[in-house]
């Protein structure tokens, strides 16, 4: 099945030594899905309750826009119990993927159900369903809620491929041999392929960048060697930590080290100023919103949705739990708060506009 | 492996699972016991129904309505002369002789011991060699899917009916089908009419529900009753004969789950193919071969245990390589993706303990198999006598839940509906499903693989055809698969 924009399995690179994780996972898919049909086949939520003193009443619908268990999925449960506790009320997760997120966003502006119904915005997916995906929605009719997890995109090579050391052996090959160096990506329109072309760009070096159908396939393209680099991001990729390696992050400064062979920054290994390939072009992040329809109407329902996700996203308790997965993930954790979250999205939007060009040419 | 298997274990050993194995096994045998209702049918029936499961136990439970269904089909085979699915075509030419021959217990008895057998053998060598064949997967490159991907398609289209053409028509149709969405290497939009549920994905189970459920619907409602043939249950005796008999050709059983196991793991070969040649295989290999087709039990044995062990090899190319073995697997490929088992040669790293109860549950499945058959046999074969105007309203609502309840789509529903009334058509005009249904699957994966292979050559077509020894084999295969059969009627004037 093919995946547009984004690698929908962003957290399965912990999967293969998260065993007691993903028990735990699937252990609540069932139960969580029987919640999710039940939901469908019922009539929508009684909103009759009004102010916001007795909200939430009802489960909020948790809208995801890709199938289950993929890594907008298992960021939302992990941190379910956490928000539940904190709003004193109960998430109904409902998947609706397709369209390249387009569906699920669009079922939750169709839902206008008094801030009832919350959606996830996996970044920038989210924002190519404007750009070349022909949605009917625009930005001002997101109301946002926070943002809560970053991940940095990086370049990987096979750790048993000697031609080079570092990132400049590749930077010098892929200039001096132009387009002899295949590159996967997860996707044609994505991240990953900005990071490329904007290195392409500052560096002079030209890959043959080669789009797979999804972020597992492009990983595993460089495992077996079919390609000779995979563009990606840092807790996608970490189940090839034994097969492949780092050479560089797409970081101000690289904060994790430990995941990534303590690989330099691209803009410090290659000298050239970090503004002109931004780290915010090749991340990944993931945004909860509602429509903004239902949030003029119900204000202050928006804030307790705004406070509760704070208060989960930042406890100490949720970074406990991530501290405990393996590898630790507690430093995907980035909460941003609504106003930041509503500028990021802009900025990821115009970023990715300005550049659509850029990529479109190198793909 | 050892850490997967006990994982596995600890899946299996639940209370549920092992509670559902037993539902489906029952729930495939009563719809493998109504003629033309093949397994597929009922996976795909169910499939929807297993969104409120884990993801291992829904494609438990699936697998093991698979082995029900299977064995399911011997029944009306023995007692009507009307094989319940197409595995089961076979085993018609030497179990009905022998029903009318008295024997009908035997033959059923036969076709038990058999079927469990097979089915059972065929898992065990699935749990021992699924790890060294994921390893053999990691040799596939984007030209070995491409070619794997057309030898599917192109073998199932020689292999299914008389008229390779129409194999081939319904495979291209179902290719161009899958190129509805957007373009895999430069993300354009394409043929998707404007809605947003066809832009990067096929909604893929409302077709596979449409194609092979709404159609039968179609189908029966032209039929007043399944079956006109009258039943005569009192032959239904000496069963345990028959499972004696059985167990005593042990060499008849192993030919035939040898066959079905290889077969099996073929892309694109499935029962259908299997039961035949095992059937046919035993037929040259015996010193009578005069006595079958008259009701020789050898005939039961070498079908019945083919078409079983069919249903755990299958299962291999569809683990390892998301290549489905046959048009169940396809519907169980389906049940791995919308439940977030990515299957490929990372399967047994990522989903090792899921992918190890899937194959556990199959021998579970053969044992309960065992039970159920001994139990309630005599009694599903009335199925055939239900009256077509309760079945087909029951199953259409069923299935229009069932497939609303994905999504909460409407437009899936219609969409199967536009897919159920496709595949009458092409029923009726006796063009096979299944090359389709392998065409809508395998197509971005072929396009896909495709347009990378060239983009890695740097535009140079070579690359999909003799890249490595793997894709030339793979084509030679299906070189082979396309001209056989003419050759060998050109050969027979």
């Amino acid at each position: 099945m093919f995946v547009l924009a984004v690698d929908n399995t962003h957290t399965d690179g912990y999967m293969t030594t998260k065993i007691k994780s993903r028990r735990r996972f699937l252990g609540t898919v069932g139960s969580a899905s029987v919640v999710g049909i039940t939901g469908c086949l019922s009539v929508s939520s009684d909103n009759s309750s009004g102010g916001a003193e007795d909200y939430p009443s009802n489960p909020i619908q948790t809208i995801i826009p890709f199938s289950e268990g993929g890594g907008v999925d298992r960021s939302v449960r992990e941190l379910q119990s956490f928000f539940e506790e904190s709003i004193d009320g109960r998430l109904r997760l409902e998947y609706r993927p397709g369209g390249g997120t387009q569906i699920g966003q669009q079922a939750v502006l169709d839902a206008n159900s008094d801030c009832y119904t919350v959606g996830v915005a996996s970044l920038p997916a989210f924002n190519f369903t404007m750009i070349t995906g022909g949605a009917d929605y625009e930005l001002s009719d997101f109301a946002w809620i926070g943002t809560k997890l970053v991940d940095p995109g990086v370049l990987r090579k096979h750790r048993d491929d000697d031609r080079f050391e570092d990132i400049t052996d590749v930077i010098e090959y892929a200039s001096e041999n132009p387009g002899d160096l295949s590159v996967s990506t997860s996707g044609p329109y994505n991240q990953n392929v900005l990071g490329l072309a904007l290195l392409q760009e500052v560096t002079g070096a030209e890959f043959n960048i080669v789009p797979y159908d999804g972020g597992g396939p492009s990983r595993n393209a460089l495992v077996t060697r079919e390609v000779d680099l995979v563009h990606a991001n840092v807790y996608n990729s970490v189940n090839t930590t034994d097969d492949t390696e780092v050479l560089a992050i797409h970081a101000e400064e690289n904060n994790w080290a430990e995941l990534t062979d303590n690989a330099p920054t691209f803009s410090d290994a290659l000298g050239f100023e970090q503004e002109k390939v931004p780290p915010s072009g090749p991340e990944v992040r993931y945004a909860w919103y509602t429509s903004t329809e239902a949030a003029d109407e119900y204000s202050e329902r928006l804030s307790i949705l705004r406070e509760s996700f704070e208060e989960s996203v930042t406890s100490q308790e949720y970074e406990e739990y991530l501290s405990e997965l393996s590898p630790p993930q507690e430093r995907k954790r980035d909460f941003r708060p609504p106003d930041e979250t509503e500028q990021l999205v802009q900025e990821k939007q115009d970023q990715m506009e300005s550049h659509i060009d850029t990529m479109e040419e190198v793909i | 492996m050892i850490d997967n298997l006990i994982q596995g274990l600890g899946i299996l050993l639940s209370i549920q699972n092992l509670l559902l194995i037993s539902i489906a096994v029952c729930i495939g045998i009563v719809a493998g016991a109504i003629p033309g209702f093949t397994g597929t049918n009922t996976v795909a029936i169910a499939l929807p129904f297993t969104l409120a499961m884990a993801p291992e136990t829904a494609v438990v439970f699936l697998a093991a309505i698979y082995v029900g269904a299977n064995y399911g089909g011997a029944i009306p085979a023995v007692l009507i002369n009307t094989p319940g699915t197409a595995g089961a075509t076979a085993t018609v030419l030497d179990a009905y002789p022998m029903s009318q021959q008295g024997k009908a217990g035997q033959a059923i008895g036969i076709s038990i011991a058999a079927s469990v057998f097979g089915g059972l053998t065929s898992a065990i060598f699935l749990v021992l060699l699924i790890n060294p064949v994921a390893e053999i997967a990691f040799l596939f490159g984007q030209p070995e899917f491409f070619a794997l991907s057309m030898f599917g398609i192109i073998a199932l289209a020689s292999v299914l009916g008389d008229n390779i053409a129409k194999g081939l028509l319904s495979g291209l149709f179902g290719l161009l089908i899958a190129a509805i969405t957007l373009d895999p290497v430069t993300g354009q939009r394409r043929l998707d009419f404007g809605f947003p549920e066809l832009y990067s994905d096929l909604p893929f189970i409302p077709i596979i529900v449409g194609l092979f459920a709404i159609s039968e619907l179609l189908y029966l409602i032209k039929k007043e009753k399944i079956s006109d043939t009258d039943i005569d249950v009192d032959s239904y005796d000496n069963v345990f004969e028959g499972v004696q008999y059985a167990l005593k050709n042990p060499f008849q059983l192993f030919r035939a789950t040898s066959i079905g196991t290889i077969i099996g793991s073929i892309p694109g070969a499935g029962t259908s193919v299997a039961n035949f040649i095992s059937w046919g295989e035993a037929k040259r290999a015996s010193d009578n071969p005069d006595q079958f087709g008259k009701g020789n039990p050898e005939g039961v044995i070498a079908s019945e245990a083919s078409n079983n062990a069919v249903t755990s090899s299958s299962l291999i190319p569809t683990l390892v390589l998301g290549i489905p073995g046959s048009g169940t697997t396809a519907v169980m490929l389906a049940a791995l993706l919308l439940h977030g088992l990515q299957p490929g040669p990372q399967l047994m790293e990522v989903f090792g303990a899921e992918a190890t109860a899937i194959m556990l549950s199959l021998i579970a499945a053969n044992i309960v198999l065992l039970f159920f058959a001994l139990a309630i046999s005599r009694y599903i074969v009335r199925v055939v006598l239900l009256p077509t105007q309760w079945l087909v309203p029951i199953i259409l609502v069923l299935t229009v839940i069932g497939v609303y309840a994905l999504n909460s789509s409407l437009f899936d529903a219609w969409f199967m509906i536009l897919f159920g009334v496709l595949g009458f058509t092409m029923r009726e005009h006796d063009y096979s499903l299944i090359p389709l249904v392998l065409g809508v699957i395998l197509g971005p994966l072929a396009e896909g693989a495709f347009r990378r292979s060239l983009e890695l050559s740097q535009g140079d077509p070579s690359i999909l055809f003799i890249s490595s020894p793997i894709t030339i084999v793979l084509w030679l295969l299906a070189l082979f698969a396309l001209t056989s059969k003419p050759l060998k009627r050109m050969i027979q004037g």
